[in-house]
């Protein structure tokens, strides 16, 4: 791994710190507003856009090679699991062993 | 340490997944385990094994995560009446702050037990067993992942579906009627993209449909 991609993961894990230990250590009292709506949907947004970008190309190269049947397998499982137990571990875990499965 | 049981058991299969869809895109276990000690977010990591193997620019990679990890202030503003401890205490607790650890720690200062505030020592036992469960968890799906994909070549391509299967999860938990709107957009976004053949933009410009929230509630 490059040397840059080490600096982004400091520069990430510490910007992600300072948005943890900021609020716990001010002395300001809480405004308690809801948050606001475009930062709500962000994370869900992004989550959403990475799918597509990491299943689409994913989805086409098995139809191209005809493998789409693990595919198509693997994504079900992943997908049942989540709705079933909200645990994106559990499912990540159940949609290779379908796709395994199903090779 | 006991209230962060519960939250080290739940991250176990997270962690263990998250570290072989790591192995998947050419993450050695080591560099696995200290990204996961440094970032310590679930969120900011997965989208960078989807960001990494993209050839994302580091700038746009830092700044997404960054504005992903707003999120966290809301917890800090909620939690800081709620909480005891110390500064150093708090500073210390706040490295674990993760959505799990939020969710344990407001739990226990509004729960059944009267209206003690949780202590520094036990919300840094807290955050402390989630860090370790989080990052030696990735490190041994790094691990079985490496030795499954040695083992046999269908095991190999079935390890490369970890990391779609992985975001099918991450997707489907992070749906909610408030957000479906914006949510469907910027998956729409994100296809055009891909489709058009500028899979780069498909997650910057994917993030962005978040703006239409104002009018979708």
């Amino acid at each position: 791994m490059s040397a840059a991609l080490w600096l982004a993961f400091a520069l990430i894990g510490a910007l992600t710190y300072l948005t943890r230990v900021l609020p716990l250590l001010s002395r300001r009292r809480g405004s308690g507003a809801p948050p606001p709506a475009w930062l709500d949907a962000l994370g869900p947004c992004i989550l959403a856009a990475i799918a597509v970008a990491v299943l689409l190309p994913e989805a086409r190269a098995a139809l191209a090679a005809d493998s789409w049947r693990p595919f198509a397998l693997g994504s079900a499982a992943a997908a049942a699991v989540m709705l079933w137990r909200r645990d994106a571990g559990l499912a990540t875990l159940a949609g290779v062993a379908a796709y395994w499965l199903a090779i | 340490m006991r209230a962060g049981l519960p939250v080290a058991l739940g991250y176990l299969p997270a962690a263990f997944a998250f570290g072989a869809a790591a192995s998947a895109i050419g993450l050695s276990a080591p560099e696995v385990g200290a990204m996961s000690a440094i970032v310590f977010s679930g969120a900011n990591q997965a989208f960078l094994l989807a960001a990494i193997p993209a050839g994302m620019p580091v700038v746009l990679m830092v700044a997404l995560t960054a504005a992903a990890s707003l999120r966290h202030l809301l917890y800090g503003l909620v939690l800081r009446d709620r909480i005891g401890g110390s500064r150093p205490q708090r500073a210390a607790f706040a490295y674990g702050l993760t959505d799990e650890v939020f969710a344990t720690a407001l739990a226990a200062s509004t729960g059944d037990h009267g209206k003690a505030r949780p202590g520094g020592r036990w919300l840094i036992g807290l955050a402390l067993t989630a860090w370790a469960a989080w990052s030696l968890g990735s490190v041994a799906g790094a691990a079985a992942g490496d030795a499954l994909r040695r083992l046999s070549e269908s095991a190999a391509a079935a390890m490369g579906f970890a990391l779609p299967a992985l975001f099918i999860g991450l997707m489907l938990g992070a749906l909610r009627r408030e957000v479906a709107v914006p949510v469907a957009l910027a998956a729409a976004i994100a296809a055009l993209a891909v489709l058009s053949g500028h899979a780069q933009l498909a997650i910057p410009g994917g993030a962005l449909a978040c703006l239409s929230a104002r009018w979708f509630r």
